[in-house]
């Protein structure tokens, strides 16, 4: 059942972000258009004019809880960004989360920060808090929001590391996209491959390489593969 | 939450050698339809915590290395015109702007280009990235930041 929501949430993608479908996809011999090599994530290297080019890995489809994209993925599309033509100076990556991003993860500066921020944390929480329980009381389900938060209170905030931040939903939240982050310790080894691999590409073809990223909560796609990893 | 729905810009590069093959910037736009991520966690965010790329197949644990990352802090004012603390990431509604251009063609004469760069083919072209941030008000006109400057890459470097 959850593999028919991913399923599903690839068909979406190629909907809504790329305007095709697999069926159209699968009787195209050309890699002009989207290209998968796994069969699963779908791909594009698109040119703006001769000198810029756009790389769209797909960071979804493939998207695990310990990698953002299959290993033969990335060993498909790096070679045909080392064989561009000479006329591209810039090659732009549009990767969903960022790939450089500050860290969350210092103990110290999160007890500093909450040191000077209670003020305004226990305000967000209030407010969240009204919010939250108004919209509950009016479909009647205000004790399931509160027990499912202490359900996942107890589970997230085990460590305490986030005991004093926590709200109703942010809790969920934070565990949640933190892991979908590069920055997350188990994708640590893949976002050094891909920093250090297109380091050594730009290297070798004189191409300056660039993130792109912000939007991912704009894929459909998203929400699917975070309930199957869920 | 973290998913990101702020805007920014940060890169990887080696102090040592600015601007040469390990220099690759990253743009962060979102158009943060949901809400921004709450100011404590931005906060948490701008620390400066110095942090290192590893060579390939090991584990980050941010020793010195020749990659060194960093978030630039293009955000001096807050879109009222107010001083800004957090200078490195904006939690409003946004987007960005790339513009490629050729930097010789606007240091010298509108033809300066051609006649100068010597080499065939295309000039070199550098990207120039604006950060459009819509304000409190939708009335507004919405504030310009930027622009960050991606230069290309001499081969060899």
């Amino acid at each position: 059942m959850f593999k028919n929501i991913g399923s599903i949430g690839i068909e979406m993608y190629l909907l809504f972000q790329h305007h095709t479908t697999l069926e159209i996809l699968r009787n195209v011999s050309s890699d002009t258009d989207l290209f998968t090599i796994t069969g699963t994530g779908w791909h594009f290297v698109k040119y703006l004019g001769p000198a810029v080019v756009v790389v769209g890995p797909d960071c979804r489809s493939e998207r695990t809880q310990r990698q953002v994209m299959a290993g033969p993925t990335y060993q498909g599309i790096f070679p045909k960004v080392a064989t561009l033509p000479p006329s591209v100076q810039h090659c732009i990556w549009m990767v969903s989360v960022p790939v450089v991003y500050p860290r969350l993860d210092s103990v110290e500066s999160l007890a500093q920060t909450i040191a000077t921020a209670k003020k305004g944390v226990t305000g967000t929480y209030n407010l969240i808090g009204k919010v939250t329980s108004s919209v509950a009381g009016v479909v009647g389900g205000k004790e399931a929001v509160q027990s499912g938060f202490s359900q996942v209170k107890k589970a997230v905030g085990k460590s305490g590391l986030m005991g004093g931040v926590l709200n109703p939903f942010g809790d969920i939240d934070i565990a949640d996209e933190l892991r979908d982050m590069w920055t997350h310790e188990s994708k640590d080894l893949e976002r050094t491959y891909l920093i250090r691999t297109l380091q050594g590409i730009a290297h070798q073809k004189g191409i300056r390489m660039t993130f792109l990223s912000g939007g991912k909560g704009l894929f459909l796609t998203d929400i699917n593969m975070s309930l199957l990893t869920a | 939450m973290i998913d990101v729905n702020c805007c920014g810009a940060g890169l990887v590069h080696d102090p040592s050698h600015p601007s040469d093959h390990k220099t690759m910037y990253q743009v962060i736009s979102s158009a943060v339809v949901a809400a921004p991520p709450p100011s404590y966690v931005l906060k948490m965010l701008h620390n400066n915590k110095a942090l290192y790329v590893p060579q390939n197949g090991q584990k980050t644990n941010n020793a010195p290395s020749d990659t060194k990352e960093d978030m630039m802090e293009i955000f001096q004012t807050d879109t009222n015109g107010g001083p800004r603390e957090m200078k490195k990431l904006m939690g409003r509604r946004n987007y960005v702007a790339f513009v490629a251009y050729d930097p010789e063609a606007i240091a010298g004469t509108q033809y300066a280009a051609s006649v100068h760069s010597g080499h065939q083919g295309l000039a070199k072209l550098s990207l120039a990235v604006d950060f459009v941030v819509q304000g409190d008000s939708g009335f507004t006109p919405p504030t310009k930041y930027g622009p960050v400057i991606i230069p290309s890459l001499e081969f060899g470097r």
